[in-house]
């Protein structure tokens, strides 16, 4: 089983429920930043399922043969921003204040790009933050993460004031006390990763790749994902 | 390598050489260096061939992204290894000669960083000089705010490479004969330039190794410096981090900065052994 970093949680879940279903299944599961799983798939890896937080990646694996089948989204999730709770940032725009320590998602990861995404949308008239909010909140990136989890860390740790991750991981960040979610304005909400699953072609167990999706898309799987901050696609 | 070293320094000749008797010990030192080679080589020829193997090597190798992330690794492990060579030698040379308990008590505590692994030196520097950190807010009084700097990514590089440095100068210390050193102070030499001109000289190839090997360290370090000074362009992403970073978009900007760093490696360390053979060879 091959995930995205940011279903880390919701999907250890998943996998512990689909295997107290099916007795005598032991499902293994492998998280890392979507691109990096396409990578060791291209490279021949053994996997039955590769759960993409971009479609992007997923496009690029269909391409490349990786993909039996076509792909299904399961789950999306909106962009959050999550601030140090000795920070003393209380809005968006703090953000944007001169000497805040602000940490992304490098723009090669999906989350990078969303997060830069989210920025410029923020910046539209209608939300109130001023034309330039993109460009001076930029401004304060102090580093560029290979993986949002990374983001989530720096947050938590307070190495950093703020940093933009998925809502999931921002509910991880929060539950750890050391950080908060940052209250976005609704048009915030356009700006969301989609979650693609699909069976591997390589797959050595095709069929319990096939009934382990089926059960990702059922009920009892989209209440796990809702818990972490996921949303039905 | 370190033993090696050692040896040749007290007695190249006259030191028996630890040896399997007749033939079997060559054909089986033969089979196993072959394996040996084939198991470090062939990855790296791999590497080498499909970093090769692209449209673009020179574009890549030499592009904005390769260039600058050479620049920092070059200068920020130059500083690194100014301040190992700088502060690591006197300690080297006081664990070599000392017996007193604190000596020990440090020589025990100066190994502990090669076997952290480097992601966790990152996190536990953090906890020290990071903001929150033990000191971090001493540190941030006195108007120093390490994360995220370049300083960070020389702290952490001389965190996790100054142990290769000081414990070989320290073999390289303790194989030089207490004696040669009372003859030169009865000679009337100071003991300063007792030990420039016959203590040094005599542990110098434990020293440039120990160099050698610290500097490689530094150059690769990758784990303490994400986890401590961040991912930033010109800033703090060495070329480790920049390898990182590019494989997330293509392998094959990745592999070529990775053919880079080993050549520029390759290049350096055999002009230390190069420049150390030629400064030391007349004086052992």
């Amino acid at each position: 089983m091959f995930a995205a970093a940011s279903l880390t949680d919701a999907f250890g879940d998943i996998a512990r429920e689909f295997e107290a279903r099916n007795p005598g299944v032991a499902v293994k599961l492998n998280f890392a930043g979507s691109q990096r799983l396409r990578t060791q798939l291209e490279f021949g890896a053994a996997a039955d399922v590769f759960a993409s937080a971009d479609e992007a990646q997923m496009a690029l694996a269909q391409d490349g043969g990786l993909i039996a089948g076509g792909s299904r989204p399961f789950a999306t999730a909106p962009m959050a921003v999550i601030v140090n709770a000795d920070s003393g940032i209380n809005e968006t725009s703090g953000l944007a204040a001169p000497g805040v320590k602000l940490v992304l998602a490098h723009q090669s990861v999906p989350a990078g790009q969303y997060a830069r995404q989210l920025l410029e949308r923020l910046s539209q008239p209608d939300s109130g933050l001023g034309a330039d909010f993109a460009r001076r909140t930029l401004s304060n990136v102090v580093s560029e993460e290979t993986s949002v989890k990374f983001v989530e860390q720096k947050v938590v740790l307070g190495q950093a004031d703020a940093g933009i991750v998925y809502r999931p991981g921002a509910f991880t960040a929060a539950a750890s006390g050391a950080a908060r979610q940052l209250p976005l304005p609704p048009e915030a909400d356009a700006v969301r990763a989609r979650y693609p699953i699909a069976v591997v072609s390589e797959s050595p167990n095709p069929q319990w790749a096939g009934r382990f999706i089926e059960f990702v898309l059922s009920p009892p799987a989209r209440n796990i994902l809702a818990g972490y901050g996921f949303d039905a696609p | 390598m370190r033993r090696d070293s050692r040896r040749r320094i007290e007695a190249p000749a006259r030191l028996p050489v630890l040896r399997w008797p007749g033939g079997t010990g060559s054909a089986l030192g033969g089979v196993t260096g072959a394996i040996y080679a084939v198991f470090i080589g062939l990855p790296i020829v791999a590497l080498l061939a499909r970093a090769a193997a692209q449209d673009d090597l020179w574009g890549a190798v030499t592009g904005d992204l390769a260039l600058t992330a050479l620049r920092l690794s070059l200068v920020t492990s130059a500083i690194s290894i100014a301040v190992v060579l700088a502060g690591g030698t006197p300690i080297a040379y006081a664990l070599a000669r000392s017996g007193h308990w604190l000596a020990r008590a440090v020589d025990a505590l100066v190994e502990l960083p090669i076997v952290l692994p480097p992601v966790v030196a990152g996190v536990a520097m953090l906890m020290a000089f990071g903001r929150g950190g033990l000191i971090g807010e001493l540190l941030r009084d006195a108007g120093i705010d390490l994360p995220f700097t370049t300083t960070a990514v020389v702290f952490a590089q001389i965190f996790v490479a100054a142990p290769f440095y000081v414990r070989s100068a320290k073999l390289g210390f303790q194989s030089v004969a207490r004696d040669y050193e009372e003859v030169s102070l009865t000679l009337g030499m100071t003991p300063l330039a007792t030990f420039r001109r016959v203590t040094l000289p005599l542990a110098a190839p434990a020293i440039i190794t120990g160099l050698g090997l610290a500097w490689a360290r530094a150059l690769s370090e990758f784990g303490a410096t994400m986890m401590f000074a961040g991912n930033l362009m010109g800033e703090t992403q060495t070329m480790p981090l920049a390898i990182m970073t590019a494989m997330e978009t293509s392998l094959d900007s990745a592999l070529a900065l990775s053919a880079l760093l080993l050549a520029v490696s390759v290049l350096a360390l055999a002009a230390l052994t190069l420049a150390s053979r030629r400064r030391w060879s007349g004086r052992v």
